[in-house]
């Protein structure tokens, strides 16, 4: 996914109301959405939700979004918004609703390694991840992510061993160049 | 971050979050989102049930609004720029703006409930739609210009000594917050708010016959000192133009041009006529007397 494709999107549901090519921009940006989600609030369910409203807002601000200096850069900061005010929102409902309530549930927190990463990398890291070709992305996140051995992979994705290996290593390659190079 | 821990950084990210899968994946989203903004897969576009969901939606926005922990939502603004090239953008209310080169416009992602506030620093041209309950403002630094419905173009770019302000239609009341004056503006007025006293005065060397021609990509000079055109080819090309001799800069000159040519084929056929000659130094161009 390039940001030239988006914008074709984006200009297209600005242009004729689309809801088609707004379910194909929907289709290319809910994933790295769901991942910049769950950065912030460490919650499958949380995540769908709050990326759910991002997109209803997007789709109500069409006719404003072609004209934007950056779509990637505004999602991310939307995402960050959107995240950060349902944790806001949790705290205050578990504050009215009991006197006692468990810090750790409500509240996402970041071990000290990710505090040094920093959300500047962890941007970048998300937005590499969707300039991978699809298969190569998949392997990446099966091995990596999900933590399943080559045989795994080679038999859900219907390819073999080697190819995984070949995959991975592109993957690698590549995430390593993106995210190597100075903006 | 370095190559050597590239493979232990990039472990660290993968921890960092994870991807969506099953009930929580793009498919099942799709359905729920779908659902909220068209209606199910059976669209029902009768207009019955468009107003009926719509002032559903109203009121029961009305009633959150004065429930207390809604109040600190963030709001995000929306950042517009040009370069080369004209933009045409159009605001939560429907309001359209042209927005000239080399310009900035920030929006709010959504307007508040009092006004609608956007800012400015650059060249726009405004049509408003009317609300009488939300007065619309465009911010340029310490100057205000307050629509109610209208038709105006605003000139702030940053290396001008002053802000200036043409209303085509309805009526504006401009502000400045330094020295505390305002001025009501009628259709044909242009107004000057010099930038360092904060005062507020009319423009008296204004020609409406030249003004908005920017949007159609037209310079257009009728008469004008040779300062002024300096001054607006300099905003043009984003490139600072000094007239050096008091004489020259008071030269009135006639011109048009595309908007597209190079600034210096603009400039060789200004100075044949005018009889000046131009140079170029430390990305400054000087025009000077023969």
């Amino acid at each position: 996914m390039t940001e030239q494709e988006v914008r074709r999107y984006l200009r297209q549901i600005k242009e004729e109301d689309s809801e088609r090519a707004f379910r194909k921009f929907y289709e290319m940006t809910y994933d790295r959405l769901f991942r910049i989600a769950w950065y912030f609030l460490r919650n499958d369910e949380a995540s769908q939700e709050v990326v759910l409203d991002v997109f209803v807002k997007l789709w109500e601000n069409r006719a404003a979004l072609p004209e934007l200096d950056s779509i990637e850069d505004y999602c991310f900061i939307a995402v960050k918004n959107a995240a950060l005010n349902y944790v806001a929102k949790q705290r205050r409902e578990a504050a009215l609703h009991s006197e006692e309530w468990d810090e750790e549930s409500v509240v996402p927190h970041h071990s000290a390694e990710e505090e040094v990463i920093g959300e500047e990398i962890f941007a970048k890291y998300v937005k590499a991840l969707d300039r991978l070709p699809s298969r190569c992305r998949e392997v990446f996140l099966k091995i990596r992510e999900e933590q399943k051995s080559y045989a795994e992979v080679a038999e859900e994705m219907g390819i073999s061993v080697k190819t995984v290996d070949a995959q991975l290593q592109a993957a690698l390659q590549k995430l390593r160049r993106m995210l190597l190079e100075e903006k | 971050m370095k190559q050597e821990n590239f493979d232990k950084q990039l472990d660290a990210l993968v921890k960092l979050t994870r991807s969506p899968r099953g009930k929580y994946g793009a498919e099942q989203g799709w359905k729920k989102l779908e659902n909220r903004l068209f209606g199910g897969s059976t669209h029902s576009n009768a207009w019955w049930v468009r107003t009926f969901i719509g002032v559903a939606a109203a009121v029961i926005i009305g009633l959150l609004i004065y429930l207390p922990w809604m109040n600190e939502e963030q709001v995000l603004m929306l950042h517009y720029r040009t370069t080369a090239e004209v933009k045409r953008i159009t605001l939560p209310d429907q309001s359209v703006v042209m927005l000239n080169r080399y310009s900035t416009l920030d929006v709010p992602e959504r307007f508040t409930e009092h006004e609608r506030k956007v800012a400015l620093s650059g060249e726009a041209y405004f049509e408003v739609t009317k609300d009488h309950k939300h007065p619309f403002i465009v911010q340029s630094g310490s100057m205000k210009v307050q629509v109610l419905g209208t038709k105006f173009n605003v000139e702030a770019y940053k290396r001008d000594a002053h802000i200036r302000t043409i209303l085509y239609e309805g009526a504006v009341a401009l502000s400045s917050e330094k020295s505390a004056q305002s001025l009501l503006m009628k259709p044909g007025d242009a107004v000057l708010f010099n930038k360092s006293t904060g005062s507020l005065m009319k423009d008296t060397t204004f020609r409406m016959d030249d003004a908005g021609k920017w949007m159609s990509q037209i310079l257009t000079f009728h008469h004008q000192p040779l300062a002024e055109i300096a001054r607006v080819l300099s905003n043009h090309y984003d490139t600072t133009i000094v007239v050096t001799d008091t004489s020259l800069q008071a030269y009135r000159m006639t011109a048009t041009f595309q908007g597209n040519e190079t600034l210096e084929s603009v400039l060789h056929l200004l100075g044949e006529t005018g009889d000046f000659r131009f140079y170029e130094k430390n990305n400054v161009i000087y025009l000077t007397i023969h």
